[in-house]
């Protein structure tokens, strides 16, 4: 439940002092983000599974919107063990923040690359889905889906399905361990999941269909604290919300 | 002329530690698979010009190369390492990253990073958005969206960015005292508009003048002389061409 309606205040310090103060996880986070899913969910996903302890803020967008980095949201505030106040920006660089802070973007250049190279691929499902699917007039949304999921999303699943057998099919992208790919990949699976319109077909992902993808959704989902959030009653309420809001 | 030729480097298999290793090199070249105009291979060829480094443009022959590359989609880019390994990097926004990681524009630390990401983002959503109104757009439409993203989208935009860059010093640069992504990005939206004005259209509203902030930093970048040098090409002219050529501007 939101705790307050002001925003913190931020910390002035050079980038070392900042990014000292920063290292480590045990700082505590505070979200403003709208009560959906959005560019809010993945980070939210993230602070999940992170384990760390994370709040959201209140939502009062006029009084607070010329008061962020960039006038959208989300916004993350990161309070350091040491007492400093951080401000996170952009959903996309909020995310690459917190999977580098709890060690969720491989342990080299090349690996980062790689953790990328899936996250961006499935940004451009979710990015065609939102046009096709969510932006299309509700009654149109049946056909415009069955389309999405026979032409954008088979393709999708048959590349990432086998980029995983490449790598083991161990339920991972890059490596022996969870990533960013991971959670990014399960988000936009979940989102396409979520938001299937009234009367339309089953969205093809399943653990028959899709094994490794499947395998990947499960592995995440395996994580306690984040299995915790997924079962909240505001993770369900912004599901609901999402829903709500693009009237699936 | 390039010959049609479907033959593509044949990435090394090892594991991501050996891989992580030759991914070291900041001796490589390069060798860039994207078609005749800027779109998405537009920014992975500045960094490419801006490194400094050996690189040099594949023959497209899509409808052969496609199965061969990892997402089907480009650009690709194969990178000969130092020892001689062969990377396969696909995906436009993480070649950029990849790149600016490599070559010391990513920032000095995490903080820092974050800061270009932020940036990065912020930017890429107009570009996005540019893309979808103005090039998207019917042509009879393209001069009143146009004067409309330039009404309402960039004032927003100019606006925060003039005062980050204000913030940072107005030095040229959005983090520190050196260049970063986040410059490189900007400067090439900034370009990228500018140069996709639609006849008839409205000033696109950047100058000097109006935005001196955000022009130090594309006069900076653009300034870098192995950039400027690829800019002078008759390749990157081609580009251009066949920039306005795909989309009718």
């Amino acid at each position: 439940m939101p705790s307050t309606n002001a925003l913190p205040t931020v910390t002035r310090a050079s980038s070392e002092v900042l990014a000292e103060a920063a290292k480590g996880t045990d700082s505590t986070f505070q979200l403003l983000y709208f009560p959906l899913n959005g560019r809010g969910e993945l980070v939210r996903n993230l602070l999940a599974y992170s384990g760390a302890q994370w709040e959201e803020l209140a939502v009062d967008w006029p009084v607070q919107k010329l008061k962020t980095p960039f006038q959208v949201v989300p916004v993350v505030y990161e309070h350091t063990a040491s007492g400093l106040v951080l401000e996170l920006a952009e959903s996309n660089a909020i995310e690459r923040y917190l999977a580098r802070k709890y060690n969720l973007y491989g342990s080299n250049i090349w690996e980062e690359n790689l953790v990328n190279q899936y996250y961006h691929n499935a940004e451009g499902l979710i990015q065609a889905f939102a046009l096709r699917v969510v932006g299309a007039a509700p009654e149109a949304r049946i056909e415009e889906a069955n389309k999405f999921y026979t032409e954008v999303l088979a393709k999708f699943v048959s590349i990432h399905e086998e980029h995983l057998k490449q790598n083991g099919d161990n339920g991972h992208y890059v490596g022996n361990s969870t990533t960013l790919a991971d959670l990014k990949v399960v988000q936009t699976l979940d989102r396409i999941l979520l938001l299937v319109p009234k009367g339309g077909v089953p969205v093809p992902v399943s653990k028959e269909l899709t094994p490794s993808l499947w395998k990947v959704k499960e592995a995440v989902e395996g994580n306690a604290s984040y299995a915790t959030w997924k079962k909240s009653q505001r993770s369900q309420d912004l599901n609901a919300n999402t829903k709500a809001r693009f009237q699936f | 002329m390039a010959a049609t030729n479907i033959s593509l480097p044949v990435p090394t298999k090892a594991d991501t530690t050996v891989l992580g290793q030759a991914a070291k090199s900041t001796d490589s070249t390069y060798k860039i698979l994207y078609f005749g105009l800027h779109g998405r291979g537009e920014l992975t060829r500045t960094l490419l010009a801006y490194s400094g480094a050996k690189w040099e443009e594949l023959p497209v022959d899509w409808a052969n190369q496609k199965e061969h590359t990892p997402f089907k989609v480009l650009p690709v880019v194969y990178e000969t390492t130092q020892d001689g390994t062969i990377l396969e990097l696909a995906e436009s926004q993480a070649i950029e990253r990849y790149l600016a990681n490599k070559y010391g524009l990513y920032g000095k630390n995490a903080y820092e990073t974050h800061k270009v990401e932020q940036i990065f983002s912020s930017a890429d959503a107009v570009a996005q958005a540019f893309s979808q109104k103005i090039i998207g757009a019917a042509q009879d439409k393209r001069v009143e969206e146009a004067n409309k993203f330039y009404a309402e989208v960039l004032p927003k935009f100019i606006a925060i960015h003039e005062a980050h860059l204000a913030k940072n010093g107005a030095n040229g640069h959005y983090v520190g005292n050196s260049a970063t992504l986040a410059d490189i990005k900007v400067a090439n939206l900034i370009d990228r508009l500018l140069f996709l004005r639609p006849k008839g259209a409205d000033e696109v509203p950047f100058s000097a003048e109006k935005t001196p902030n955000l022009w130090k930093v594309l006069e900076k970048v653009n300034a870098h002389p192995t950039l400027a040098a690829w800019k002078k090409t008759e390749r990157y002219q081609e580009l251009n061409a066949g920039t306005k050529n795909m989309f009718k501007f």
